[in-house]
């Protein structure tokens, strides 16, 4: 694999972070936040797998599988946390959830 | 040269799938449009060699997760009125931040394109004392991105 | 024999105060037993005096008891309850129990029917006992115990009708103005005792002083007295100090409280002796207090306030005779003024207790009902205005005659002083002639019907005037025989500086003199008052607007309120407006605004939005990359 085609990856990768921070700072719903940060998972993913190609090394492609368990787990739990709170609060706002005790 | 433009392609697919992700109003479109992002990465996966990453990409991102997500959407009936717009103006500073970022991106390869060595001197030379195992990273010590990001 | 009993004989008083005013609070009930709580006062006080008149017939040498404990043991420093009965103070002491016994007595009649008796009673004991400790204390400090007992004493029974806010800040007035005075005594005690190193009044006599010392303290000393004995510039109080009970009045211008000021001058003669010239200033202010108070006491008609301002004019002659060098004629004058002083105060207050009054306005013609009362004022009248052979002219004309002495000497001043105080004599004698005329004789001007006060109060009234008469032959001019006071008994205690002698012919000269002033005086009076209040119109004709004047008071008071308390209620004011909201609330608060607003402004940056947590995450990427770029 070449350098460029190296390069060419990455920046899409950072494309894509970018993209993810931006939902992130955006949104102003905890589901909506969620999603955007599946999309920094998937920009880290990437990154992973175009050094692990990059260096003929499988240990990228392995923290990518543990990236993708983990990505599923932390979905289940913090859909769960969020129904939780959507029951409680009835909003899912950030601005109403913007305390640190209740 | 395929390699290129399928990554072209893909990409296209995934920045355009990121990008509707985290802007529209509709949370089940959102989610959907994440799933062609998804869709568009386990492409770049499958370029890239790396198949199984890319099959696991399709069944559990694609498949399990957001599906679970469309199912949360739906669950607690988000409409398209609970989100609010997105800022005004979002298109002019997203343009600025873009370039900017552009901006600091270049001079960044730039800078280290001329501090560092060249990738072809700093070619990391066999390290013999530690054996290479299974999540060692020795191998890429030299290297100069990994210098860069791990200035130790 | 005698001795034995002497501690017991200051402790009664004490313990009298104490049985009424402890057992009064235990028992509620014995509160209503005035007439008996009053008898109990008054034998105390009686037995008081018996003891000491034993002693004083048994009197051979100074005699000192102390009581078992130490009452102040600092290191070396050892000042014991110990007490000096020598001629002066056994003196003073007599005059204290003796008038004292008699205003007890009257207060039994005068008091009676007053609620508060109890407490009066305890109070009035107290007083006797805090005078007695000052008088027979044989160091400083318990001199200044005494002192500073006879000061809240007098606070308490001033304002013993605290009810009426007059009367309570008449006693506030009183306590405030001696406190003044006060720090004169303090200060010189202390300055004292730096130079010898001792409180004890005999040890300190043993030491000699250079004229500086003795000068600085001596002044300090007689600012103290300027407070208590109320001369110039702290004399205000006592006209106030009317506010209380008739009887207190009398207690505290006859037997007590203002002739602490004498006494301690007297006591003090080793301090004056050695600066002859700071005596020149307490004959000053002594002649001029007695001036000041002799013109006041013309305009005014408050039969109490009249008196008072002749007290202040009495104890100018004190001073007077002070600032001669002539203390035992101090002493003397001490002596029979708390006779005709007493006497007279008691006889207001029989007037008063009669008619329901102090305006003598609203008197006139009283003696013919209440005879008794009428006859013993008159001696009283006669008495202080200098008639012979009444106790006050003895003791006035001793005074007189050693002011003249030292004018013969060369020092001018002198004469000045000898010339006031024989206008002061005039004045004194006029009017006190326009009291004696204007309440008893003419014809009744009030409403009611006035009667003879009960034997209780006559009785004093009666033995009074018996000393009102007789007093003044323990003190005879030279002219006529040896003084006994001053050649047998005080000469004992007192060094004085000689008296130049006087020849006979100007002896019989200056006796003749203040006998006419006195009697041109009470002349005078009796021509402008014969025909009721007609004379004070005269009088404001023939003065003027000084008459006014004389009528406030000379506006002292409201030059004191002016120069002093003004001020300082500026002062409060600016406290309560400037520093009090400014520094004392705004300061905290604009403190703790400051911090609320900094702690709102820290709190933003942790508000728990997420959005904005994110954007320091960037905002520090960001930072952390543009390190690395540079």
């Amino acid at each position: 694999m070449k350098v460029e085609l190296l390069y060419a990856v990455l920046t899409l990768a950072g494309g894509i972070f970018s993209l993810g921070l931006l939902g992130l700072l955006l949104r102003r719903n905890l589901l909506l936040s969620f999603l955007a940060i599946e999309l920094l998972l998937n920009a880290a993913n990437l990154n992973f797998i175009a050094f692990s190609r990059y260096h003929n090394d499988p240990t990228g492609a392995m923290f990518v599988l543990f990236g993708i368990c983990l990505a599923a787990v932390e979905a289940v739990i913090g859909l769960a946390l969020t129904v939780r709170i959507f029951r409680l609060h009835e909003d899912l706002g950030l601005a109403k959830l913007a305390q640190l005790r209740w | 040269m395929l390699t290129l433009i399928g990554l072209g392609l893909f990409g296209l697919l995934a920045l355009v799938g990121g990008g509707l992700a985290v802007t529209l109003r509709d949370p089940v479109y959102a989610v959907l449009a994440l799933v062609k992002a998804m869709v568009g990465l386990a492409g770049i996966y499958f370029l890239l060699g790396a198949e199984y990453i890319g099959a696991m990409q399709v069944i559990v991102y694609a498949g399990a997760i957001l599906v679970t997500f469309l199912f949360v959407v739906m669950l607690i009936n988000l409409s398209p009125a609970d989100i609010p717009p997105l800022p005004r103006g979002l298109a002019l500073y997203g343009s600025i931040g873009i370039a900017l970022g552009w901006m600091l991106l270049l001079g960044y390869a730039l800078t280290a394109l001329m501090t560092l060595p060249s990738a072809q001197e700093a070619r990391p030379e066999q390290d013999t004392s530690l054996p290479y195992l299974f999540g060692t990273l020795p191998p890429y010590r030299q290297d100069p991105l990994y210098r860069l990001c791990i200035p130790l | 024999m005698v001795s034995a009993f002497l501690p017991l004989t200051v402790a009664l008083p004490l313990l009298g105060a104490m049985g009424i005013g402890l057992g009064s609070l235990w028992v509620p009930a014995l509160r209503q037993q005035r007439k008996l709580l009053g008898a109990l006062a008054t034998l105390t006080v009686a037995f008081s005096f018996i003891g000491f008149l034993a002693a004083f017939w048994t009197y051979e040498k100074p005699l000192y008891f102390a009581f078992a404990w130490d009452w102040i043991a600092i290191d070396a420093l050892r000042i014991p309850l110990r007490f000096q009965v020598d001629t002066l103070s056994l003196w003073m002491a007599l005059i204290v129990t003796g008038v004292g016994a008699l205003i007890h007595l009257y207060s039994i009649g005068y008091m009676g029917e007053d609620e508060g008796a109890w407490r009066y009673f305890a109070f009035l004991n107290l007083f006797i006992f805090a005078m007695l400790t000052l008088v027979l204390a044989d160091s400083l400090p318990l001199l200044f115990l005494g002192w500073e007992g006879v000061g809240a004493c007098s606070y308490f029974l001033i304002g013993f009708w605290f009810h009426e806010a007059e009367n309570a800040q008449a006693a506030q007035k009183a306590f405030l103005m001696n406190r003044i005075g006060d720090v004169g005594l303090l200060a010189g005690m202390i300055w004292l005792f730096a130079e010898t190193h001792t409180f004890d009044i005999e040890g300190l006599k043993r030491f000699v002083y250079s004229a500086d010392v003795a000068g600085s303290v001596g002044l300090l000393f007689f600012f103290a007295a300027t407070g208590k004995s109320a001369q110039i510039p702290l004399y205000t109080w006592l006209p106030d100090a009317m506010a209380g009970p008739t009887p207190v009045s009398a207690l505290i211008h006859a037997a007590t409280m203002v002739t602490a000021g004498v006494y301690l001058l007297a006591r003090m003669d080793f301090l004056y002796n050695a600066a002859p010239e700071t005596l020149l200033l307490v004959g000053g202010i002594g002649t001029a207090t007695a001036l000041i108070g002799g013109l006041i006491a013309l305009a005014q008609n408050d039969i109490k306030k009249v008196l008072a301002y002749s007290t202040v004019s009495q104890l100018g002659f004190m001073f007077a005779a002070i600032g001669a060098g002539a203390y035992t004629a101090a002493i003397f004058h001490v002596f029979t003024h708390a006779f005709f002083k007493a006497l007279l105060f008691l006889g207001s207050g029989s007037v008063i207790h009669a008619t329901g009054t102090q305006d003598i306005r609203q008197m006139g013609g009283l003696r013919r009902y209440m005879p008794i009362t009428g006859w013993t004022f008159w001696i009283g009248t006669l008495a202080i205005a200098g008639i012979p052979p009444l106790a006050g002219f003895f003791s006035k004309d001793e005074i007189l005659a050693a002011l003249y002495a030292r004018g013969t000497e060369g020092t001018a001043l002198y004469y000045l002083y000898w010339g006031t105080l024989l206008l002061v004599a005039f004045l004194t004698a006029f009017y006190m002639g326009r009291l004696t005329w204007l309440t008893f004789e003419g014809t009744y001007r009030g409403e009611g019907h006035p009667h003879e006060s009960p034997l209780v109060m006559t009785l004093p009234l009666i033995l009074l005037g018996v000393g009102s008469v007789g007093a003044g032959f323990v003190g005879l001019p030279a002219v006529i025989g040896p003084s006994w006071l001053r050649e047998h008994w005080l000469s004992q205690t007192i060094r004085e500086i000689p008296l130049p002698h006087l020849s006979h012919t100007t002896e019989w000269f200056l006796i003749a003199l203040s006998v006419a002033i006195a009697l041109m005086g009470i002349g005078l009076a009796r021509a402008l008052y014969k025909e009721g209040l007609a004379g004070d119109a005269t009088l404001s004709q023939r003065l003027g607007t000084f008459y006014t004047l004389l009528a406030q008071q000379l506006k002292v008071d409201w030059l004191y309120k002016q120069a002093f308390v003004q001020p300082y209620l500026v002062l409060a004011d600016l406290a309560k407006d400037v520093i009090g909201p400014w520094v004392g609330r705004g300061l905290p608060r604009a403190v703790s605004q400051g911090l609320l607003r900094l702690s709102d402004a820290l709190a933003r940056f942790q508000g728990g939005y997420l959005p904005v947590y994110l954007a320091y995450v960037i905002g520090l990427g960001l930072i952390f990359l543009l390190w690395v770029l540079l």
